[in-house]
């Protein structure tokens, strides 16, 4: 299914706000006052997207990139989070536990959160889909005077039209294509360097979620592989036990005709220097303690 | 008192400020409990409450497995002391979570929702199952008080403990490196502790973090008791944290020479480094080489020094990743607020008395801690009386008082501020706009202390709506941001007017100017007084608007649009002479063409500000 886009162009930006203003009527969102818990750059719980004033007189409006595979999507416990077939990742604050893991892993640091309410949630942009009179369709870039923000129904157009300019103004660079962590469905035409917009200056082109998803992913062989790796050591070790113990048995009990040859021969008894009645510690102390770290 | 119960006065205290901080953040949010903010989602309680609280509780799994494992029976003294402190450990995390994550009342979502991809969610189940595991290896221990159930205790003890043990072990590998993983995914952390392997490191440092805190308990726990502790055992398990911790070492040292390269920021002499160095020092390399010292690793004041150090440094080390290192490139500040640590307290000192209770109560030390004859059977008719001391008399009221003083100085120095801000910003302001004589509580400068401001009033003595909306409601200050009150109320004791009636008197020579204005025989008021373009000439009048187009008659301000079509316009074309940008100074930026009118004005404004 093709992806939904947002294509912003930091070069016809005039910093009007009124994509902010439009964003605030279509999602009904309450007015802001400044508070403590706020980053500094216009985003809030209440307010999704803001314009950012940059040197030189460039303006660049941040909003939620609608990443295609999204950390925060990655990392939600229950699911809250999810990215839809059409691009938008939306936020399902039924299932919100309130752990703030995508906060955390928001590469961009876009998810806010209610600090005041007893009852909080993440407030971040929905791509307008929860948006009553026109689902779907973001608010923002109905109203950009000079059309620096544009819709897109499929992110391939956006793309085009965004290597379009490119190609015209050779002093320009694209934000959001698959070379910036997989892909994003807000894209970025700027004159300037937009890596202020990320926690790291250069994310890299690797999605998010594989970075754990190797370590995830191992769960059940590392479940399963410790399981049987300690069930084993204790079947041996309890043989072990218990052939010293008949052995001392037969040894006690013959003790007078063969007592050495036996006791020395199986290749398992150095190992097994513990038997229960042992009063020598500190070998035993060293090296199984030493055996389990390896282990785990 | 004894020691014990010393210790047990200042727990309750603790306690006692806990639970004060519990309704504080129950009731007021987040917000005005912590520090935390949108750049620093995760603090103290998350940092070192849950992920270092975790960490701490490792030693049940890693002794209760090589023990039951491989039949150690000389260290079976530790099995039962470790199981209570990892149930200690975890319960206090489980609780310390409950009340991080912003809505409590869900925290049992991740049984129902499934997201498998999440770290969270495999530590969510995990903590839920190796906490029912520890229960499982509680209940005997709790069994074998009544006679009854004495023999289900002993079958659970002898069937029981190895499968318990080993799931207890597999669970364990599982959260404990997965509490690692959780940072694979953050690459705001600072390189130093962004790692490839830091479940690998997590885990590690978790067996041995465990096994150190254990080591602490059994010379803490004996001194309190006045009991000698059993050094030689504890030297042989130091040997074994030595060996874990060099093999944590050995590993973070790959990490940061061949993994990630980040050896080179160690020089840089940020403060990053400075804690990368500390962090490594007081957690592997200073205690690991003192306990080379036989001095040392044979007295009891040694290890305790080693294991302090042992403990300081991971609960450093996690709080760093967890948090702390991601400061710089978030661009913000984070130190927790009292509150913050006064709930964090609270719970580890409910943890410490619930353990101290189990350790009185229940055969949890060999040879038990407190003697028989200590403990008298309670006669049946007190039973009630003192459940949480299982001790009625002087002490439990000392513990009683100390709890209630505790939440006493605690609910007296919570911030009333930012908790009496909450709310108000919102729902006061909701219901100005909805009714015409709403009062808005404006708390302007942050102070704490308010102003009652009779929006209705307002509303009226500028003309009703919605012409006086958009006096106050600027047009130079975008959207919902409003005009202090001070733009109007230059003057307290004056009211609202651009005339200033002791100007002219001053001027015109104080008493003997009246008649120059007021005519004589009528009363002295502003309807019988001259026109003031009598005296003045219409341009001394009009207000220093650039660019205004209307001249004010005299008593009236400029109207607001033309104010700010002065305000506006004139700078919107210097910007656009100075940036190149020809739309600054285009009449449709501001208004469109199919709408015009108060809504122009309106789609100015953003709707916000002005009611609908």
């Amino acid at each position: 299914m093709s992806k939904k886009a947002i294509l912003t162009d930091t070069t016809k930006c005039i910093g009007c706000n009124e994509c902010v203003a439009a964003c605030k009527r279509a999602n009904n969102l309450p007015p802001d006052v400044p508070r403590r818990w706020h980053k500094g750059d216009g985003l809030s719980s209440r307010t999704w997207t803001a314009v950012i004033r940059r040197p030189g007189g460039k303006f660049v409006r941040k909003q939620c990139r609608h990443c295609i595979e999204p950390a925060c999507v990655a990392v939600c416990p229950v699911g809250a989070l999810k990215a839809t077939d059409d691009g938008p990742v939306v936020y399902d604050q039924e299932a919100c536990i309130g752990c703030r893991y995508c906060m955390l892993a928001c590469p961009y640091g876009i998810p806010r959160y209610d600090w005041d309410l007893a009852a909080p949630y993440i407030e971040k942009c929905t791509f307008c889909t929860t948006r009553k009179d026109k689902p779907g369709i973001p608010a923002c870039t109905e109203v950009c005077p000079t059309k620096a923000t544009v819709y897109f129904e499929d992110r391939q157009e956006a793309l085009a039209e965004a290597k379009r300019r490119l190609a015209a103004n050779p002093k320009l660079k694209l934000y959001g294509d698959t070379d910036e962590i997989g892909g994003t469905c807000v894209l970025y035409v700027s004159d300037i360097d937009l890596s202020f917009l990320s926690y790291a200056t250069d994310l890299g082109s690797t999605p998010m979620p594989k970075t754990i998803a190797a370590a995830i992913h191992s769960t059940p062989f590392v479940f399963t592989g410790v399981g049987l790796a300690l069930t084993g050591a204790a079947v041996g070790v309890n043989w072990v036990v218990a052939r010293r113990m008949k052995l001392q048995a037969m040894q006690s009990a013959q003790q007078e005709e063969a007592p050495v040859s036996e006791e020395s021969g199986p290749s398992e008894a150095p190992e097994a220097d513990g038997p229960p009645t042992s009063s020598a510690p500190s070998p035993e102390g060293q090296q199984e303690p030493g055996a389990e770290s390896e282990e785990s | 008192m004894g020691r014990s119960q010393t210790v047990k006065v200042v727990l309750w205290g603790i306690a006692g400020v806990g639970l004060a901080t519990v309704a504080h953040r129950m009731v007021y949010g987040l917000g005005a409990t912590t520090n935390l903010s949108d750049p620093v989602p995760w603090g103290l309680w998350k940092g070192v409450g849950v992920i270092a609280g975790i960490a701490m509780g490792a030693g049940g799994f890693v002794l209760t497995g090589v023990i039951h494992v491989f039949r150690l029976h000389r260290y079976h003294a530790l099995v039962r002391p470790a199981v209570i402190t990892a149930l200690m450990g975890y319960g206090s995390a489980a609780t310390m979570l409950l009340f991080d994550i912003g809505l409590p009342w869900r925290i049992w979502h991740p049984i129902v929702y499934w997201q498998i991809h999440s770290p969270l969610f495999e530590v969510a189940w995990c903590v839920m199952l190796y906490l029912t595991v520890l229960s499982l290896e509680f209940t005997p221990i709790v069994l074998e008080r009544f006679q009854y159930w004495r023999s289900l205790a002993a079958w659970m003890v002898k069937w029981l403990s190895l499968p318990l043990a080993i799931l207890g072990v597999m669970i364990s590998t599982l959260h404990q490196s997965t509490l690692g993983t959780i940072f694979l995914i953050t690459p705001q952390l600072h390189p130093l502790w962004y790692s490839p392997i830091q479940h690998l490191l997590f885990l590690t440092s978790a067996a041995g973090l465990g096994m150190t805190v254990i080591m602490a308990e059994f010379m803490i726990v004996p001194w309190l008791y006045r009991k000698p502790a059993d050094v030689p055992m504890l030297s042989s398990l130091a040997r074994a944290i030595c060996y874990t911790l060099w093999a944590y070492f050995a590993l973070r040292l790959i990490d940061v020479v061949f993994l990630t390269g980040s050896i080179s920021q160690v020089l840089s002499g940020s403060w990053e480094s400075v804690a990368f160095v500390l962090e490594l020092a007081f957690s592997v390399l200073i205690p690991c080489v003192l306990l080379l010292v036989p001095r040392v690793r044979t007295t009891a004041a040694g290890l305790l020094s080693c294991a302090a150090l042992i403990i300081m440094g991971f609960v450093f080390e996690r709080s760093v990743v967890s948090g702390i290192a991601m400061l710089r490139a978030s661009g913000a500040d984070y130190f927790p607020s009292w509150s913050e640590f006064g709930l964090y307290g609270g719970i580890l000192a409910g943890a410490g008395l619930f353990f101290l209770f189990a350790v009185e109560e229940f055969a949890i030390w060999t040879p038990k801690l407190v003697g028989e004859q200590l403990r008298p059977p309670l006669p049946a008719d007190t039973a009630g009386d003192g459940w949480l001391q299982a001790r009625p008399g002087v002490f439990t009221s000392r513990g009683s008082l100390a709890f209630v003083l505790g939440a006493a100085v605690a609910v007296g120095l919570l911030p009333f501020q930012s908790a009496r801000s909450e709310g108000l910003v919102r729902a006061a302001t909701q219901a100005a706009r909805g009714e015409e004589d709403g009062v808005l509580h404006i708390d302007g400068d942050r102070d704490g202390f308010l102003v009652a401001f009779d929006h209705g009033m307002h509303i009226e003595e500028n003309g009703g709506r919605p012409d006086s909306c958009k006096r106050c409601h600027h047009m130079n200050l975008p959207h919902d941001k409003q005009t202090g009150c001070y733009g109007c109320h230059t003057d307290m004791h004056l009211a609202m007017s651009i005339f200033s009636h002791d100007r002219h008197v001053a001027s015109l020579g104080l008493n003997q100017s009246c008649r120059q204005c007021h005519a004589a025989g009528v009363g002295r008021s502003e309807e019988t007084a001259k026109a003031c373009a009598e005296c003045h000439t219409p341009d001394k009048l009009t207000l220093k608007v650039p660019g205004a187009t209307v001249k004010s008659d005299g008593s009236m301000a400029v109207g607001y649009e033309d104010a700010m079509h002065g305000l506006c316009i004139t700078c919107h074309k210097d910007v656009a002479k100075l940036e190149e940008k020809a739309h600054h100074a285009e009449c449709t930026t501001c208004h469109k063409p199919e709408i015009a009118g108060a809504q122009a004005i309106e789609s100015v404004l953003g709707g916000a500000a002005v009611p609908r």
